[in-house]
């Protein structure tokens, strides 16, 4: 993943974004009546890669901004800290951060050029474990992609696989034969699937091993990246919802705030979300698989303390719909799971074999 | 002496790696036996001299006053060989609390009298700040000094002063008057303990040692020019400090330590089999990558900003609570033999579980209790209502 060390960019990039945001984004339609519902808008999609999201990573050449990981990730902050539904992370950065890795693959320029210009693409990523669960066996694919990030208009998957022992990456037809999806609606309200082929028909193979592992990597640094981003910004604009309501909430006579077990508490989610915080800009400084790992579990780690605190905290209005926390909750719980969970991705990162170091 | 300022920063890294690869006795070096350990009395003052001869003492001293004046981001540096090569720690007081007190607070002379002394290791300083009643609530001290013709006479006790015994000289905050706030009418004074009435009395601490002492004071006359900036205004001058202390207090080097004998203790044990015991380790190792992106996050704002400000309360909390974290991993991955007191050997392995164990127990409680810190931030940082 490249750094695009442009301060003063990535901040016009922030300002942009928090203004785009707070005029077309009403967080009312985040609500939650026991029916999950995709909240995908149409024209808000428009609007946002209208004014260049899709293509922030996108290389110049391709018709993007070819910026780096760090500026996709400052955008993402904001994505979470609005909660924001559309699907950023999942139909727009992981698509560029493989097209980036894989420039002069056969068929990429067109693709990033579609993507740049507001087009989406689904990403089927390898596992957690770093194991795939598609196999590419005579030119057609089997398996089960899980936990896809999907948007209506998106017409092509790409697929990392299995192919003779080693990894390959392929752009599969969504609608095609064989290819089978299984709905449901992420904590986010955002729209995902778990997708299954059966001897679907390989469309077009775009890497091969070292090739395809290095996108998968790519993929993988920019999806937790951008998680802990996200998850980070969220934890943030929910940590201060609290502390406003510690202030100003009066019981016996006195706001809440002004309880020591209640300050102590507060002062903890703050230092978790400052270990979020430097984790997240460390990462985005320097975007490998093990900052992008550790970044995503201590952020994952952040948002699901965070709002659960949350709820007790705002006492019984926390556990109402109206009082505004339960799409924080909702949404953390998705994206602390998404790829790979806090535990998970510190034993991916940090665990140990059992010989003894020499 | 060269500027070591002029040598960029990965020449000056490898210069004083070699420096200590050179000159550090390896028997003073921490190790598995004994990860926090310290230098002190005869020991410390040598190797302090060591570093002041060869250009390598008082890192964040202006040079005018002998120190090597380094940027943030060299001190940085230094600290970070430190760790690597395993120098045990020193309580400097003089270097580290005094020196900068005096540069800031002192008259010409105070600092032509003491600066060159702190740096050759003439005097060793100590510093008497806690009392009986006055720990968390500092500012309730009542050790008192009351002016009697040319001197300050001064009655009362301090407690937990590191090293008193081994110290030539003390500085203190004294009450010198009463005010509405309690915060004035305190004094900050600079003592001789050689000065007739004081008596120390080390006291033993669970870890076995007795790295701390009571000081007592009784009819001890010091003359007035012993005084450090105003009268009744000590609390100010004492103050500024204490946030450069909660940043010392919040760097990784002793969690990396105690990291390190865990993750020892761990594959010498066979522990890493035990998938949850695996899992523990790799989640504490994360725990530690975490503190120190946290810490180089708060440490290249005050480069920045120059002055900490309470925020690194942060650091010292979360620095001070992984470290019981990761001491009482220890004991948990010895199974029995985490109860066992003193040294013993586990597959080639020195360690004293105990010892490392109750070494970590303090770090909560000094410089300012980590219920205090939380109280400094729910006030400071997160501006919530008073109590």
């Amino acid at each position: 993943m490249t750094v695009s060390s442009d301060i003063e960019l990535i901040a016009m990039l922030r300002e942009s974004a928090l203004a785009l945001i707070e005029g077309a984004h009403d967080r009312k339609r985040l609500e939650f009546a026991g029916t999950p519902k995709s909240q995908f808008d149409e024209a808000l999609w428009h609007e946002l890669s209208g004014a260049g999201w899709t293509g922030i990573l996108v290389d110049e050449r391709h018709g993007g901004m070819g910026l780096g990981s760090d500026a996709a990730a400052e955008l993402l902050n904001v994505v979470g800290a609005s909660l924001l539904p559309e699907p950023v992370l999942g139909t727009a950065m992981l698509p560029a951060a493989i097209f980036r890795s894989l420039l002069d693959a056969p068929g990429v320029a067109e693709m990033a050029a579609e993507l740049a210009g507001g087009h989406p693409f689904a990403v089927g990523l390898r596992c957690a474990d770093a194991r795939y669960s598609v196999q590419i066996v005579d030119d057609t694919l089997s398996g089960i992609c899980s936990s896809v990030s999907l948007h209506p208009n998106a017409s092509t998957i790409l697929v990392f696989a299995e192919q003779d022992g080693e990894p390959a990456l392929a752009a599969v037809n969504l609608s095609g034969l064989g290819v089978e999806k299984q709905e449901f609606i992420a904590g986010d309200s955002s729209l995902a699937a778990d997708i299954r082929f059966t001897a679907a028909p390989l469309g077009n193979l775009l890497a091969v091993r070292a090739e395809a592992w290095k996108a998968s990597d790519a993929a993988l640094i920019m999806g937790r990246l951008g998680l802990a981003a996200m998850m980070t910004g969220a934890a943030n604009t929910l940590l201060e919802l609290v502390l406003e309501h510690l202030r100003t909430r009066v019981q016996f006579d006195r706001p809440i705030g002004s309880l020591q077990v209640l300050r102590h508490h507060a002062v903890d989610l703050k230092i978790a979300v400052e270990l979020a915080e430097a984790g997240w800009r460390a990462a985005a400084a320097e975007p490998n698989a093990m900052m992008a790992a550790a970044a995503k579990a201590r952020a994952g780690q952040t948002i699901v303390s965070v709002t659960r605190a949350a709820i007790q905290l705002f006492g019984a209005m926390g556990f109402a719909e109206e009082g505004g926390i339960g799409p924080y909750v909702r949404a953390a719980n998705w994206w602390s799971a998404w790829m790979g969970n806090s535990r998970q991705l510190r034993v991916e990162a940090f665990g140990q074999s059992e010989d003894y170091p020499s | 002496v060269t500027d070591r300022n002029l040598l960029s920063e990965q020449d000056f890294r490898d210069e004083f790696r070699a420096f200590l690869a050179q000159h550090y006795p390896a028997v003073w070096r921490q190790d598995s036996l004994r990860p926090f350990r310290r230098l002190r009395g005869n020991e410390a003052r040598s190797w302090l001299q060591t570093l002041h001869m060869n250009g390598w003492r008082a890192p964040a001293w202006p040079r005018a006053h002998g120190g090597m004046e380094l940027s943030f981001a060299k001190q940085m540096i230094y600290h970070e060989e430190l760790e690597h090569a395993h120098v045990a720690r020193i309580i400097d007081l003089g270097e580290t609390q005094l020196g900068p007190v005096l540069m800031a607070h002192g008259t010409a002379l105070q600092q032509s009298n003491f600066l060159p002394r702190i740096l050759d290791c003439q005097d060793i300083w100590c510093q008497g700040y806690s009392e009986p009643g006055a720990g968390s609530d500092l500012a309730n001290l009542r050790t008192s000094a009351v002016r009697v013709g040319d001197d300050f006479v001064l009655n009362g006790q301090k407690i937990w002063t590191t090293h008193a015994d081994d110290s030539s000289h003390i500085f203190l905050l004294v009450r010198t008057g009463k005010f509405d706030r309690k915060q004035q009418g305190i004094s900050f004074l600079l003592v001789d303990l050689a000065t007739p009435g004081i008596t120390i009395r080390p006291i033993q601490t669970l870890a076995g040692d007795a790295d701390f002492c009571e000081v007592f004071f009784e009819n001890v006359r010091v003359p007035t020019d012993a005084l450090v900036g105003q009268e009744h205004c000590g609390w100010t001058v004492a103050k500024a400090l204490l946030g450069y202390e909660r940043v010392w207090l919040g760097s990784p080097t002793l969690c990396a330590r105690a990291l390190e004998l865990a993750t020892s203790i761990a594959h010498r044990s066979g522990k890493l089999q035990d998938s949850f015991l695996a899992t523990r380790l790799a989640e504490l190792t994360a725990d530690m990558h975490d503190h120190r992106q946290l810490y180089k996050r708060y440490c290249d704002r005050i480069s920045q900003s120059g002055t900490p400000g309470s925020e690194v309360s942060v650091l010292k909390i979360n620095a001070s609570e992984l470290l019981c974290r990761l001491t009482e991993f220890c004991l948990e991955l010895l199974d029995e033999a985490g109860g066992r007191l003193g040294e013993f050997g586990l597959n080639g392995l020195d360690i004293d579980p105990h010892w490392q164990f109750m070494m970590a127990r303090p770090t909560t409680i000094f410089g300012g209790s980590n219920e205090i810190q939380r109280n400094i931030l729910a006030k400071t940082v997160l501006n919530l209502p008073a109590e």
